[in-house]
């Protein structure tokens, strides 16, 4: 008699158990693909160069029990430099605001670096407020700057908790040359890039003049995180508040985009972002993406002659990602076709505004990255034409397919103001360091803060 | 003069040993210290194996995964399941495929690379890939043996393990290879005609190394990670190492990371600890050596002092004898004259009687001053003060003596004041005292014809009483040196003048009890002058 009771109730669990999960995974959505090209219509009769945009689309997360809890482990320098300007009283302060926002289904660590590296707060649950907000307060200035150390250190911190449905980030704030361990963009690059296959990402956030940004970009860039230039320290509580914005509503991770293109296109070059390219195929890889925010692929192809009024497949996208809300691996698929035509008025109304624009945006980025390759190289001239050229190309674009954006204007107007600038006293520090992360926002669709 | 030398070679033999044991005892010192700081860099070197091979032991774990990874993956469908794996270890920068036969790069495609990261690879290995790579394959296993044998026991120990657990041995190795200064790894295995490859993450496995790092060093120290160009990769520790500063100690990290060494820095740490311990036993060692020689010193000075006592005792002894026998023959030689009755002459036998009187006389003062000696040197001697006249009392005691110095050829000058002049002192005491100086100028300036007497008031209250001679005078250094017991100006017993050494050491201890004084001064045109001054009041009883 009791086992059958026992049984019974058994059954009801699994039965309430099914049900629930299924209600959960009915309420999630999915990530969504698009593929659009610049122009709906293409010129027929000549072969043509094209801009395709992949576009993924995650949803936003609607409930706050549907937030995949975050491993967080904010790396600190706190070398010497740090004292002034009271940069790290606030950088403290920034953290502990950052505590609060997380639950105690969250993990939290802090490690922090000199010349040495020492973990201050292991990895706990963020509930613990009182103890990690006391740690956090005993951090007094000294010593060196040991990066790559204290990024190392970070990330075995997170890499305790890596199993689980954690969204890993870890939160480098520096204000200075990283002058212990390892201390080349390059090498920094490549640490980011070893995370970012743990699925950790790293967002640096440079405070004053004094920090080397081709670092901290680089960082950040290879591990798929954000990168921000902190003028004034007073910024860095709304920074490290917007920063944990996108790290509470991280959708899904381990994003791979495979964009495959159909015979007659061929993929030249991808704007703006690292990835793997050759003749038919294209893949990019994200770490991670953010619910209510769109990430995309700019992919620059070639296509063959079409003839008139032809229809052509053009390519077909493929995601496939981890849905961190209900820990399924899922995909998503979407096709793109282009159309010829003889008539240029068909080509110009099927111009599709928005990644045009994309397109202009990162025309301009990388023109500032290569002007900063080239002021550093001393070539002022070079530099400046570089901005000129990448300017006067938005404006022209502009003009043809009517774009008025003002936010575009006003980016063409400011390469070349910085062309000027550059040409007659060359490239300061502060501008520099802002060309630098704004390029890489604009590049990796961070949303500008 | 043997006195004097035979302490300088009990003081030179004494110095010779102490500064014996003193050089010793610092050989020794820093033989201690040599071998302290050969102990501590031991340990050291000990420690630093200890996570070298730690080290090692990582970096062999990671990357034998990396290749039992790469050798279990698929052959047929390599590539595909190359890139996959690429793109999810974090381990692995870059994989690759070499065609043995044809002797050619066949992932990634040299001509047509599809990443930035694929060119910047093919660039690293172009020479590589050119020529060298094959000659390395086949050395491979041979270098690897090789360095192993130099491999510390742990990691030839991991090495069997590892072969006993295989069960089928695939060819494979690692190579490294260094491009602008920096270290790579590439990691092969050998697959039917074809070589799978790896390029190892080096920030990766180095961000993994550093947590077997060991933790706290201590403010003053470090340890430290250092890369082939002695650049630091990591540390633990609070120093702040310079560029180009040497370390204290290094361990190689070959073979697993060629050139790469595990470094203490620190001059502060073991050398510290040396230093005090050098400061505290050369502290100790000159503290042992100045007992030693201020112990000898002590004992060698006493054993001076008692030696010259001895003689000096011997010595009076000797004198004293010779003065008592001389009166002693005087008398019995007339005495017997006397009995005999040879002498006639009635003023013949008056003078015998008289010389007879004058030897007793002598022989009762010799007696006295050594029973005066004696209760003085008890401090028995009492004094009865009274009160006295000196102007009075002076010639009527200088009269009874003019007799014997006259015969002995000193006439005698007196110098009295005019007033009187009034003390109270012991008189019996000061008689004696100024017949001992008396004595004193008979025997030692009876040539200078001539003793002057003067007495004279004091400044302060008091009378001064000079006596004055015209004979050899008493050099400088020894004008204090006449007053010591025994102590006779010429010591030999063969001396022309006898005498006990007494006389003068009498008179100023008689003297200074009475609250006076008795010193020795040069005399203008000769001689020397004996000053005695005298308190107005002499102290009620001044024994002891």
């Amino acid at each position: 008699m009791k086992t059958k009771w026992q049984m019974l109730v058994g059954l009801a669990l699994v039965a309430a158990c099914g049900f629930t999960q299924q209600a959960v995974a009915s309420r999630t959505e999915k990530v969504t693909c698009k593929v659009e090209l610049d122009r709906g219509v293409l010129p027929a009769g000549a072969s043509q160069r094209a801009v395709v945009k992949v576009s993924l689309d995650a949803p936003l997360l609607r409930e706050k029990t549907e937030r995949p809890p975050v491993n967080l482990a904010i790396v600190l320098d706190r070398s010497g430099s740090m004292s002034g300007g009271g940069k790290l009283e606030k950088a403290k302060e920034a953290a502990i605001a950052a505590l609060h926002r997380l639950t105690e289904r969250d993990m939290f660590s802090l490690v922090m670096f000199d010349h040495e590296v020492e973990t201050l707060v292991p990895p706990q649950s963020a509930g613990n407020t009182e103890w990690i907000e006391s740690r956090i307060n005993s951090i007094r200035a000294r010593g060196n700057t040991a990066l790559f150390g204290g990024v190392s250190q970070g990330a075995a911190e997170v890499r305790k908790h890596l199993e689980g449905r954690y969204v890993s980030r870890i939160l480098l704030l520096s204000d200075g040359q990283a002058n212990v361990g390892p201390s080349q963009p390059e090498d920094l690059g490549r640490l980011g890039a070893a995370l970012m296959k743990e699925h950790i990402a790293v967002t640096t956030i440079g405070v004053g003049a004094d920090y080397n940004e081709d670092l901290m970009t680089k960082l950040a860039q290879h591990s798929d995180g954000n990168t921000y230039f902190v003028e004034s320290s007073r910024d860095l509580p709304r920074i490290f508040a917007a920063e944990l914005g996108d790290v509470l509503s991280v959708f899904a991770r381990d994003v791979k985009l495979e964009i495959e293109f159909s015979d007659g296109v061929r993929p030249v070059r991808i704007i703006g972002r690292d990835g793997r390219l050759d003749d038919r195929k294209v893949e990019v890889r994200l770490n991670q993406l953010y619910g209510g925010q769109a990430k995309y692929a700019l992919v620059e192809v070639e296509v063959s002659a079409g003839s008139a009024s032809d229809v052509r497949k053009l390519a077909n996208a493929r995601c496939s990602y981890e849905n961190l809300v209900n820990r399924q691996s899922e995909r998503a698929e979407a096709e793109a076709s282009v159309r010829f035509s003889d008539r240029e008025k068909d080509v110009i109304k099927s111009v599709n505004v928005s990644v045009q624009k994309e397109m202009a945006f990162n025309v301009l980025a990388e023109a500032r990255d290569e002007a900063i390759q080239q002021a550093d190289k001393g070539d002022r001239t070079k530099a400046a034409a570089t901005l000129r050229n990448a300017g006067a190309k938005v404006r022209a674009q502009a003009a043809v397919y009517e774009l008025d954006d003002a936010q575009l204007n006003k980016d063409a107007a400011g390469a070349a103001a910085a062309a000027a600038s550059i040409e007659a006293q060359g490239l300061d520090n502060r501008s520099r360091k802002s060309m630098r992360t704004d390029s890489f926002q604009t590049r990796n669709q961070q949303s500008k803060q | 003069m043997l006195k004097a030398s035979s302490l300088r070679v009990g003081f030179a033999l004494l110095a010779g040993a102490t500064l014996a044991i003193g050089a010793l005892s610092l050989r020794l010192l820093r033989h201690e210290e040599t071998r302290l700081a050969d102990e501590t860099r031991r340990a050291l070197e000990g420690r630093a194996q200890i996570i070298a091979d730690d080290l090692q032991l990582a970096v062999r774990a990671a990357q034998d995964e990396l290749l039992s990874r790469l050798a279990a993956l698929p052959a047929a469908e390599l590539p595909r399941a190359l890139a996959g794996w690429s793109d999810a270890n974090p381990l692995v920068r870059n994989t690759f495929i070499w065609n043995q036969l044809l002797r050619r790069l066949e992932q990634p495609n040299p001509d047509a690379p599809t990443t930035a990261e694929e060119k910047s690879f093919i660039q690293r290995y172009s020479h590589l890939f050119a020529a060298r790579l094959d000659a390395l394959l086949r050395a491979g296993e041979r270098e690897a043996s090789l360095a192993l044998a130099h491999a510390s026991a742990r990691v030839q120990l991991l090495n069997v393990a590892q072969q006993a657990y295989e069960a089928k041995p695939v060819r494979r190795g690692w190579i490294p290879w260094f491009e602008g200064d920096q270290l790579f790894l590439l990691g092969w295995v050998e697959q039917n005609g074809r070589v799978a490859g790896v390029e190892l993450e080096t920030a990766a496995l180095l961000a993994r190394l550093l947590a077997v790092f060991p933790g706290e060093a201590g403010a003053d120290r470090a340890w430290a990670l250092l890369d082939g160009a002695g650049n630091v990769l990591h540390q633990t520790g609070g120093l702040d190492i310079g560029k180009g500063q040497a370390p204290a100690v290094a361990v190689s990290l070959s073979p697993s990371l060629p050139h790469w060494q595990v470094a203490f820095f620190g001059a502060g740490a073991p050398m510290a600890a040396a230093g005090s311990y050098r400061l505290v036993t050369t502290l100790l060692v000159v503290a042992l050596l100045l007992t030693i020689l201020a112990g000898g010193a002590l004992l060698l000075l006493e054993a001076g002092r008692k030696a010259r006592e001895a003689r000096q005792k011997t010595s009076f002894v000797a004198n004293v004898s010779h003065e008592l026998k001389t009166p002693l023959t005087t008398l019995r030689m007339y005495a017997e004259l006397l009995r005999e009755g040879r002498v006639r002459e009635p003023e013949q036998r008056q003078h015998y009687l008289d010389v007879m009187v004058t030897e007793c006389a002598r022989l009762t003062r010799l007696v006295n001053n050594m029973l005066d000696f004696g209760r003085l040197e008890q401090h028995r001697r009492t004094y009865a003060v009274e009160p006295l006249e000196l102007a009075v009392w002076l010639p009527a005691f200088l009269e009874a003596q003019r007799l014997r110095l006259e015969e002995a050829g000193l006439q005698l000058v007196m110098q009295l004041p005019a007033e009187p002049l009034a003390v109270r002192t012991d008189r019996d005491a000061l008689e004696q005292a100024v017949l001992n100086l008396l004595d004193n100028a008979l025997k030692y300036a009876a040539d200078g014809k001539q003793l002057e007497i003067a007495l004279l008031p004091a400044a302060g209250g008091g009378a001064q009483l000079e006596v004055g001679d015209r004979g050899p005078g008493v050099p400088e250094e020894l004008r204090e040196k006449i007053f010591e017991k025994f102590y006779r100006l010429d010591q030999s017993l063969t001396a022309r003048v006898p005498g006990s050494g007494l006389g003068l050491s009498i008179a100023r201890r008689l003297l200074r009890d009475l609250g006076g004084n008795l010193v020795c001064l040069p005399r203008a045109g000769g001689g020397a002058c004996f000053r005695v001054t005298l308190p107005a009041f002499a102290a009620a009883n001044c024994a002891g």
